[in-house]
């Protein structure tokens, strides 16, 4: 695993996971980590473009 | 993959201006370099340059929140913060790395790194302070450690961040959860039951305008219809409206009392932050705490207890003393501010949750027409908001931030404030009188409650349903997450496994080298433990039985040898086509015996790699200089604020024992051999195995040394031997026995040219027992009953062949 950013884009063509939230882990992915910020960003969006669809 | 050719530091860390440049070329080829300098000579800004052009940051640094802003020297203007590494291979050519200071972690690149790190996918640098965090860390710790010895660096760095983000998400599903639960407790007051489901809140809703003679709903979005209707109904009649409004302010004052007074705990909290902050200075040395903690452990550890560990400098004292009482005071001061820290915690929840009450009863408060003494207290709300959430972002820093002239007093002082606190029971009395007298009539009481309640119950089970679905949500993409984090932290584990297994058998002929008389230890391994994310055991075999965690039984030096195994055998296996290694004052680790072992073990398996070595050792300088003479040596001899490192070429100590006698230095150049030569005397006598007349300080003077070496040699090849001849004629020359008693002493009483003479005839002496071929002393070895004077590779030197005869 000396190549993190290979594994993710492996792991969002496999089928494997659910396909939003690994395409969003994969664009938090960057050469200095993952960015927590921005993902639980992505995840106040949702929860509210949710409950706005209703 | 080539050499480096040349690297030049500008304007990093401790090199300024002009660049810091270390060119590898000597004669037609490309060497590897041995740097010597004291602590404090910018060695380690080489390292810090190079990691930061290999990764884009210095780990180190990091995990002590200096970033990028930390990394160029303080004078250096634009432009003038750099690395520049030229190498060999064409394909690579010449990499410079700038630093920004409009983009602090976006340096200006030139030249392919990418390809450079395409070949670097493991860290070829070592620093000391790599080593002993090794040693001393904890399961989880040394797996990250390894880890990043293997270059897995930014695999874990995402692991981590995964983890962090975990935590993030379980708070804020239980926060939803938390939320929950206000939604339930409202529903419950106005229906006596839980909320279950729609058809559940229909029938109830029902039951209310059934009695109001409203026509029952069927679905959930005639609801507020309904409501619409109810509240027509109210508005009709003005008394009822009345009620509707007070009863209103009724439910927000009961929400918001009681509240909190904190007053007093300000109070105590402003006097215990002025007391604290009284000795600013003492404040500021809060930071040394963990380095009185370290030092007193490295001391406690290498047993040297008048010398800095830090500096090298030496202590009139006891040391260890020294820095516990300064280590005692600072704990102290550590455990008060701990204490204050946990009052303003405190006080910054208690701060927050009244804010939030004023917040609600504000907002719902906002349209309507108010008589006193709500309209006062309403007011008092507005006024008392800005002055909490004053205190509030004060309380929030770290308490070093808190500012000590910040008065929290005044800002909750006030008579607002106060008011707030105190008008509890006039407010409660004045709405339940105005209630009471509105609700005589029975059918105005019956229709303004079942209009609240039915309002109410729409607003409470429309959040609740809002917050299930949230809540249901985020468990799916939690889930789904955990699933990812979960087989990304398995395939890093399989990574890391897999580079254990690929380095065992290096890792264990590098430890074999480094530990070749601990003839019961063997076999060194590193163990994932499976059932964690991150933890790491080492295994030896000791006495033949596998010993897990080998910590029971390695010393801390045997450690520092696992470790350098594992960076060693790592490099070796992972950086294939990048032949070239940073080793920074890593022989620090070492016990003095044991250091030589290293460089055999460079020697043995690492002929073929160019080496940066840094080290502030001079006596082991000369040894590697003796295995390695065609390295480059420099000599960083001091180290200026405006101009970085002053660097001069390396010199050993015969060179320097020279120089002073050129410069007609008796008493720097008969020091300089003195130590010299007890270190090479008691190196001999090791090797000979003669007996030193035993003292109970275990310090030898030069006379007491030189005797057991003479009468080991004496013993061994006879009177008559050539060698041995030339040293009874150094030891019984008048000039070397002077200068045995004197030459510690500061004002010597011998001459330039007498040094000269004895230095001489022992250079003499030296070249005849130094073997021409592995550059290593004799020794004394009994084989088959067969008694050797003779190197280790017995092939250039055999002190008991005749032509010494």
């Amino acid at each position: 695993m000396r190549y993190p950013i290979k594994w993710f884009e492996g792991a969002i063509n496999s089928g494997k996971y659910k396909k939003e939230v690994i395409a969003e882990i994969r664009a938090c992915i960057s050469e200095d980590g993952f960015n927590v910020g921005k993902f639980m960003h992505w995840l106040s969006v949702q929860l509210e473009k949710d409950i706005g669809d209703d | 993959m080539g050499e480096v050719q040349k690297i030049a530091i500008s304007g990093f860390r401790g090199v300024n201006t002009p660049p810091l440049e270390l060119d590898f070329k000597k004669e037609h080829s490309f060497q590897s370099m041995m740097i010597y300098g004291r602590n404090g000579t910018g060695k380690s800004s080489i390292v810090d340059a190079w990691e930061w052009l290999c990764s884009g940051k210095i780990e180190y640094l990091a995990r002590e929140g200096a970033g990028p802003q930390a990394y160029p020297h303080k004078e250096a203007s634009e432009g003038q913060t750099y690395i520049e590494v030229e190498f060999t291979d064409g394909e690579i050519g010449k990499i410079k790395m700038e630093y920004d200071p409009n983009r602090i972690t976006q340096p200006k690149i030139k030249g392919n790194l990418s390809k450079l790190r395409e070949r670097i996918p493991h860290p070829c640098h070592l620093r000391y302070r790599d080593l002993t965090e090794f040693v001393y860390e904890r399961k989880a710790e040394k797996y990250e450690i390894l880890s990043r010895f293997m270059g897995f660096a930014n695999a874990l760095n995402i692991q981590n961040d995964l983890q962090t983000c975990a935590g993030r998400l379980e708070q804020e599903l239980k926060s939803l959860q938390r939320d929950g639960d206000r939604p339930v407790e409202e529903y419950r007051e106005a229906s006596g039951e839980e909320p279950k489901d729609i058809g559940s809140f229909i029938k109830i809703v029902n039951i209310i305008l059934n009695r109001q003679g409203i026509v029952p709903v069927r679905e959930l979005a005639e609801v507020e219809t309904s409501i619409e209707k109810l509240r027509e109904q109210v508005e009709k009649d003005e008394r009822s409206q009345k009620l509707s409004l007070w009863k209103g302010i009724q439910g927000i004052i009961n929400r918001f009392y009681p509240v909190e007074d904190i007053r007093s705990n300000i109070s105590e909290f402003q006097r215990d932050l002025i007391a604290f902050k009284r000795d600013e200075e003492e404040v500021s040395k809060l930071i040394l705490v963990d380095l009185y903690e370290k030092g007193i452990e490295a001391i406690e550890s290498l047993k040297i207890y008048d010398k800095c560990p830090l500096c090298d400098q030496s202590y009139k004292g006891n040391l260890i003393e020294h820095i516990k009482s300064k280590h005692g005071h600072l704990d102290e001061l550590s455990k008060r501010r701990n204490e204050l820290d946990a009052k303003r915690k405190k006080l910054l929840s208690s701060s927050d949750e009244v804010i939030g009450k004023i917040d609600f009863a504000s907002s719902n408060l906002e349209e309507k027409e108010l008589e006193p003494p709500v309209m006062q207290f309403k007011e008092n709300l507005i006024k008392v908001k800005p002055l909490l959430e004053d205190c509030k972002g004060m309380l929030g820093k770290k308490i070093e931030n808190v500012d000590k002239e910040f008065n929290f007093i005044t800002k909750v002082g006030t008579k607002e404030y106060k008011s707030l606190l105190e008008s509890k029971s006039e407010i409660k009395e004045k709405i339940l009188r105005q209630v009471e007298i509105l609700e005589k009539d029975e059918l105005r009481k019956s229709l303004v409650g079942d209009f609240q309640r039915t309002n109410n119950l729409q607003k409470s089970f429309t959040n609740w349903t809002r917050l299930n679905k949230k809540i249901e949500m985020l468990e799916e993409i939690k889930n789904s997450y955990e699933k990812i984090r979960g087989d990304y932290v398995e395939e890093t584990k399989r990574g890391v496994q897999a580079s254990f297994d690929t380095i065992s058998s290096d890792l264990a002929k590098y430890f074999k080298t480094l530990e070749k008389d601990s003839e019961v230890i063997a076999d060194p391994k590193i163990k994932l433990i499976s059932e964690k994310d991150k933890a790491v055991e080492l295994e030896i075999i000791f006495g033949g039985d596998p010993i897990s965690p080998a910590y029971k039984i390695l010393s801390e030096s045997q450690l520092n040898s696992f470790g350098l195994s594992i960076f060693l055998a790592s490099i070796k296996n992972f950086n294939t086509d990048f032949k070239f290694i940073i080793l920074d004052d890593v022989i620090n680790s070492f016990d003095a015996y044991k250091r030589p072992r290293v460089i055999d073990l460079l020697k043995e398996y690492f002929s073929d790699y160019q080496i940066l070595l840094l080290t502030h050792d001079s006596i082991w300088l000369d040894r590697l200089q003796r295995s390695f003479p065609q390295w480059i040596r420099k000599h960083f001899y001091g180290w200026d604020y405006a101009l970085g490192p002053r660097v001069e070429p390396g010199k050993n100590s015969y060179e320097q024992i020279e120089e002073f006698l050129a410069k007609d230095n008796p008493t720097e150049a008969g020091r300089t051999f003195g130590v010299y030569l007890k270190w090479i005397l008691q190196l001999l006598c090791e090797n000979l195995e003669a007996s030193v007349k035993y003292n109970r300080q275990n310090e030898y003077t030069l006379s007491e040394l030189c005797q057991a070496f003479r009468e080991r040699m004496k013993k061994k090849l006879k009177e008559n031997h050539s060698v041995v001849k030339l040293i009874l004629d150094f030891e019984y020359d008048s000039g070397f026995r002077n200068f045995c008693v004197h030459w510690k002493e500061p004002e010597t009483p011998y001459t330039s040219s007498e040094i000269k003479e004895i230095f001489e005839k022992w250079k003499t002496i030296e070249s005849e027992i130094e073997c021409p071929n592995c550059n290593k002393f004799i020794r004394y070895e009994k084989v088959n009953g067969h008694e050797h004077i003779s190197c280790p590779c017995r092939e250039g030197l055999n002190l008991k062949s005749d032509e010494y005869y």
